[in-house]
């Protein structure tokens, strides 16, 4: 095959190249993965930022407007805002990992077990659609307020709206790969159950499953603000985005600034997520990736 | 064809049926006693048994679920344990600034995202189609509230042009009505419209890869007459799905947006009925939720005969 000249096959490329290579063909996911990452380490290093604690009080400085002390102001009971809003990330970020992950994980289970087990597959499906059936955000209210207020209960309001889907795709996947030669040939060797789904069926839905689970992930970080600020969420105690945005809520007109930081911090690391997933997912997909380029 | 809607709506009874029994278990399996809720802080053992036979929060579960299924069949939702008024009173109160948000919403979103969506397939890679695109993400990306408090903050604060908050009915005056209604529309439509023009972007451009596409162009028809003659038909579908399966998104948004400007909706009603268990309000409100999204999905699908002639039932 004649090679054009100025075009080197990929294997002859270096490290840095391939690097440049993939930054021009997927901005959008290199901006949102570094993005997420800074606020990833703003997370972690809270302290070390230049923060003071969070939850102390200083009412001689109530309300003071963005400035040289308080980068982001303070707030109706002296908090400095800027503090609050550096932890409010930690907060939002784990609760976002947490359920992602845990998601992902009963959601795989799930699917497998019901793509390939037909007798319980009726059963679990309708048992999905009756929980897709109520929206996400009154669900999780409704579970939250049926037990205390807590992080840890946060976490499992949110992961029982978000598992249908997972258990969906899960399910879609093995649906049509249970049906391909390999799957019979594994078990004509003997291949029991259990091995069938981890060995063989499991590799194959990892790449959607991660793609899922950076969406699923963009939605527990905004559920869980939606419900702080209902005041169904993090205990007020923790400064999370939504608490913030709760309490200044009535600070609209004079102290906006309140509202602005932390909404603003949400919707950056809820995008750089997005883009993430979108990155992701049109890097897996072939057809997309086509006709994309 | 009216064989299949009524056959239809008696298929969704038993979801619906599902759905309550759901609610109602997982309502009472719970750990808060709204007896003890309505008694308050310093109530006597006494004072919440008395509370709880007057609820009728004393019976065995079984005997409480035949009260209510039988109750419901007479068209009586029960009374809120707080409030003791009928909870379909209280749903009528309510019902109308939900509705009237609602419906704004649906139709500003749907008005403006498809013809964008739209757009973005038709002028693929240009500038439009990237700034549709980043739109869409963006609008997706934002939290409800903080969009609501950057509008209110915008338009009521510094330009005064808008109410801050609350809602007129437009039986007191029509330019209220709009004007209240204004800011909550395009905060929640907003988002809405970012995952509406995606989908519709994503499905007209692969419509528009299909073979029978090039066949018409290579015929000889007008670009416009594909587009909107033989490409829209065949996208219909996909987008009208997603409008029905946006709603269940759109009730979440409802809530939060009507917590934002204090309309005094079924958001609002919900939200104060979970956080006080009062048991009736949240079973009223889910039965109706459940029937207007069954309703939604029925109108959707019946829907799909106009697009598609060869879906006949």
């Amino acid at each position: 095959m004649p090679e054009e000249p100025g075009i080197i096959p990929y294997d002859r490329l270096t490290g840095r190249q391939k690097a440049r290579r993939f930054v021009r063909r997927n901005p959008n996911m290199v901006a949102g993965g570094l993005l997420l990452a800074v606020m990833v380490v703003l997370a972690m290093c809270a302290p070390y930022l230049h923060t003071v604690n969070p939850v102390e009080m200083n009412p001689v400085e109530r309300l003071r407007a963005p400035g040289p002390g308080h980068w982001f102001g303070t707030d109706m009971y002296g908090r400095d805002s800027y503090s609050r809003v550096i932890y409010g990330s930690r907060i939002s970020l784990f609760v976002g990992l947490v359920v992602a992950a845990v998601t992902s994980a009963i959601g795989l289970a799930i699917g497998l077990i019901s793509g390939f087990v037909r007798r319980l597959d009726n059963l679990i499906m309708r048992v999905m659609d009756g929980i897709m059936a109520l929206p996400d955000l009154l669900l999780a209210i409704s579970f939250v307020a049926l037990t205390k207020a807590s992080v840890r209960n946060v976490i499992v309001a949110l992961v029982i709206p978000q598992t249908p889907r997972v258990v969906r795709l899960v399910r879609g996947i093995v649906l049509v790969l249970r049906e391909q030669p390999f799957v019979e040939s594994a078990m004509a060797m003997g291949a029991r159950l259990p091995r069938l789904l981890v060995r063989h069926l499991l590799p194959n839905t990892i790449a959607p499953l991660v793609v899922q689970g950076t969406y699923v992930m963009a939605s527990a970080v905004l559920i869980e603000a939606g419900l702080s600020f209902l005041g169904a969420g993090t205990p007020p105690e923790i400064p999370s985005w939504g608490n913030i945005m709760a309490e200044a809520r009535s600070y609209v007109r004079v102290a906006f600034w309140l509202l602005l930081f932390p909404g603003l911090f949400l919707a950056a690391t809820v995008l750089s997520i997005n883009m993430v997933g979108d990155g992701l997912r049109d890097m897996l997909d072939p057809r997309i990736a086509r006709r994309m380029r | 064809m009216l064989a299949y809607i009524l056959r239809r709506i008696l298929a969704t009874l038993p979801v619906m049926g599902i759905v309550i029994l759901f609610v109602f278990l997982l309502v009472r399996i719970a750990p808060g006693d709204p007896a003890a809720i309505i008694a308050g802080d310093y109530a006597t053992p006494e004072n919440i048994q008395k509370i709880r036979v007057g609820l009728g929060l004393d019976k065995p579960i079984h005997v409480q679920f035949r009260i209510y299924v039988t109750n419901l069949i007479r068209g009586d939702l029960g009374r809120s344990l707080h409030s003791r008024l009928p909870v379909s009173q209280l749903i009528a109160q309510r019902l109308e600034p939900t509705a009237a948000l609602a419906v704004s919403t649906l139709s500003f979103a749907i008005l403006l995202a498809i013809p964008l969506g739209i757009l973005a397939a038709w002028k693929a890679g240009s500038l439009i189609d990237r700034t549709v695109m980043v739109f869409a993400v963006g609008g997706f990306s934002i939290p409800v509230f903080w969009l609501g408090f950057l509008l209110i903050y915008g338009f009521s604060v510094k330009l005064d042009v808008l109410p801050v908050q609350g809602y007129v009915s437009f039986r007191e005056g029509f330019f209220p009505f709009i004007t209240h209604l204004i800011l909550p529309t395009v905060t929640l439509g907003l988002i809405y419209m970012a995952l509406l023009a995606r989908i519709t972007r994503a499905t007209i451009l692969e419509v528009l890869q299909s073979d029978y596409i090039r066949t018409a162009y290579a015929k000889g028809v007008r670009p416009t007459s594909v587009l909107f003659v033989h490409a829209l038909k065949n996208a219909a579908i996909p987008v009208v799905t997603t409008i029905g399966v946006g709603f269940a998104l759109l009730v979440s948004g409802v809530v939060i947006t009507e917590s934002v400007f204090a309309l005094p909706g079924l958001g609002r009603l919900t939200v104060d009925a979970v956080l006080q268990r009062d048991y009736s309000i949240i079973q009223g409100v889910t039965l109706i939720f459940s029937f207007v999204y069954a309703l939604v999905n029925l109108v959707v699908d019946l829907s799909y005969t106009l697009f598609d002639p060869r879906i006949r039932y």
